[in-house]
């Protein structure tokens, strides 16, 4: 089913450490991570990153499955990367030459780095979603933004609206699927069409879910509206967040990687 | 037998730490030709039962005879197709399912899908409108247009449309006003009785169904509860307050009679001018059998 496989922006409860976290300590290291993948370019570097981030994930207790189904469907972006990286790197020894296409060393080192990098990305990062449930996840965009203030930037804004989307992505499928489902029963089983046909009936789609989206959204809005909900008006908070040792010692981590990364290079 | 349960059980994202069962060891059979409710509270499993009847779910364990096909854990979908087009579903919110553009490619979507021309699929949604008491106007107009109850009968009508053997609808009448909804039910009461098709209808209203309804199930927690004809329903007022629901105005006036009337005979014709003639009579012959008019209501 579609939704079974739609992993992206999933709260899984586990009850591990890195569920009692601090959400603001966790979102600064995934952008720490994002860093330091971009900054990892030899074999050794995604190594010691790659090592380190499977042992995070793997003290999550969240199992792979859950992972490879959250980089699932970027699968063909992926190969995209690869491929370009493949035919269009013209450095080190030229090792095929077929026609128009010209394969070099370089070019196979790096498409599978890229590769690599990206799926590393997508696992690890959705990790922040996993393990944070979605109002603990927003709490925490809000602290983060809270320097910025000074900027014009609306903490409770943004997080509204960060939470909104999250809430509405499953939601999103689910419509999708009872569609599906729907069409199905009705002799259009999306699996057993020709690849044309399966294109054209997902974009048939489009506005019914578009539609359902709307109709919810403007639901959503009218039923906080009417609970009294103003935005940035004060509220009293029904968790706090606290930063604790462990956050630090977590945070401080991801800075030893990124130092590591840098100083192997 | 149209259709048949043996022992199914069913869970949902089996195998992984989200699993939640839905349906346990379910078994029933449902002859041709027959018109069952299927009642429940929230949550208790129906529509998950119902998806079971043309495919769209699988049983976990267990195996589900539709006609003479079988479904099984784990099997191809391939070959679902002429089940499918046997077998009509209506979801529950089916007016959330639309899609095209106009309510005639909405209405013709399955029968096209199975085979019939255009024109023969344009004759198909025709009668179906009209069965269905929709004008054929309604066709050039589109469906996000509609009133939330058009919507419904548009979405009803396109599974009718397809003409199939099994009709598997899920609360249909919810949303609608109460006449369409006795306009609904005696629809589909006429095609089961006048054209031999199999009926199972999900509802929350028991009372509504009790008078074209041959037998009916409950479901609760996942577990089939009771599966009877409604004469046996009557027996079972435990259950219904165990369920929390509402015993059907009907089975609460035949149990006022039979306390009150003890051993008389309920009335042939069970509509309320049925009962109202029947009741008249009754008094009237006690009456007659004790010649004053206290004592006999004293008496009855
Ligand atoms: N797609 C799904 N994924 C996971 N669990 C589900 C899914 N759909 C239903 N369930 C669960 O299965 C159980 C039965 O749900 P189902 O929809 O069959 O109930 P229902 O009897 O139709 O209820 P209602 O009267 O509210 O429509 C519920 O506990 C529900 O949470
Ligand atoms: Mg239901």
């Amino acid at each position: 089913m579609l939704v079974d496989k739609v992993m992206f922006g999933r709260y899984i409860k586990t009850d591990s450490w890195l569920h009692k976290m601090d959400p603001r300590a966790k979102i600064t290291s995934m952008f720490l991570f994002v860093v330091i993948i971009m900054i990892a370019h030899s074999l050794w570097d995604l190594l010691l990153v790659t090592s380190f981030a499977i042992a995070i994930m793997a003290s999550s207790k969240i199992p792979a499955s859950f992972f490879v189904k959250a980089v699932r469907p970027l699968r063909f972006l992926i190969l995209f990367l690869f491929l370009f990286q493949l035919f269009f790197h013209n450095q080190g020894e030229l090792l095929v030459e077929l026609g128009p296409i010209s394969i070099y060393r370089g070019g196979i080192l790096l498409a599978f780095l890229t590769a690599w990098r990206m799926i590393l990305l997508i696992s690890f990062t959705s990790l922040l979603t996993f393990t944070t449930a979605p109002l603990t996840l927003t709490k925490g965009v809000e602290g983060i933004l809270e320097p910025f203030r000074f900027l014009g930037v609306s903490p409770e804004r943004l997080g509204l609206m960060i939470s909104i989307s999250l809430r509405f992505i499953p939601t999103i499928f689910e419509e999708t699927q009872k569609i599906l489902k729907a069409q199905a029963s009705r002799g259009a089983e999306l699996s057993d069409l020709p690849w044309k046909e399966k294109g054209k009936m997902l974009m048939s789609l489009l506005v019914p879910v578009t539609v359902g989206a709307f109709r919810r959204a403007e639901d959503l809005v009218n039923s906080m509206e009417a609970r009294g909900f103003v935005l940035g008006a004060p509220r009293s908070q029904y968790e706090t967040l606290t930063w604790k040792v462990t956050d630090t010692v977590f945070l401080s981590l991801f800075f030893a990687i990124g130092l590591a990364t840098l100083l192997i290079i | 037998m149209a259709i048949v349960f043996h022992n199914v059980t069913h869970a949902y994202q089996a195998g992984s730490m989200l699993e939640e069962t839905a349906l346990q060891n379910i078994s029933f059979s449902l002859d041709s030709g027959s018109f069952t409710a299927l009642i429940g509270p929230s949550g208790s499993g129906k529509s998950t039962l119902i998806q079971h009847c043309n495919g769209l779910l699988l049983p976990t364990s267990g195996q589900v005879h539709v006609m003479d096909f079988t479904l099984e854990p784990n099997q191809k979908t391939k070959g679902l197709r002429e089940l499918r087009k046997r077998i009509g579903l209506v979801f529950q919110f089916p007016e959330h399912q639309l899609f095209a553009e106009t309510v005639e490619q909405e209405i013709t979507f399955g029968p096209k899908n199975f085979g019939a021309t255009k024109e023969e699929a344009l004759g198909l949604a025709k009668q179906a409108l009209h069965q269905l008491d929709l004008d054929e106007s309604i066709l050039n107009k589109n469906p996000f247009q509609l009133s939330g109850g058009q919507m419904r009968k548009v979405a009803i009508a396109s599974i009718l449309a397809m003409d199939p053997d099994i009709l598997i609808l899920d609360e249909p009448t919810a949303t609608l006003d109460p006449v369409s909804r006795r306009e609904l039910l005696s629809l589909l009461h006429r095609l089961c009785k006048e054209q031999g098709k199999t009926i199972l209808l999900v509802t929350h209203r028991l009372d509504e169904v009790l008078a074209y309804a041959d037998k009916v199930m409950v479901l609760k927690d996942g577990r089939l509860a009771f599966h009877g004809t409604t004469e046996e329903l009557s027996n079972q007022s435990s259950m219904f307050s165990d369920l929390r629901i509402r015993i059907p105005s009907m089975l609460r006036l035949q149990q006022a009679y039979r306390r009150r009337f003890p051993g008389h005979p309920l009335p042939t014709d069970q509509s309320a001018e049925g009962w109202a003639k029947h009741l008249g009579e009754q008094i009237a012959l006690c009456k007659m059998s004790n010649g004053k008019e206290e004592a006999g209501e004293e008496l009855c």
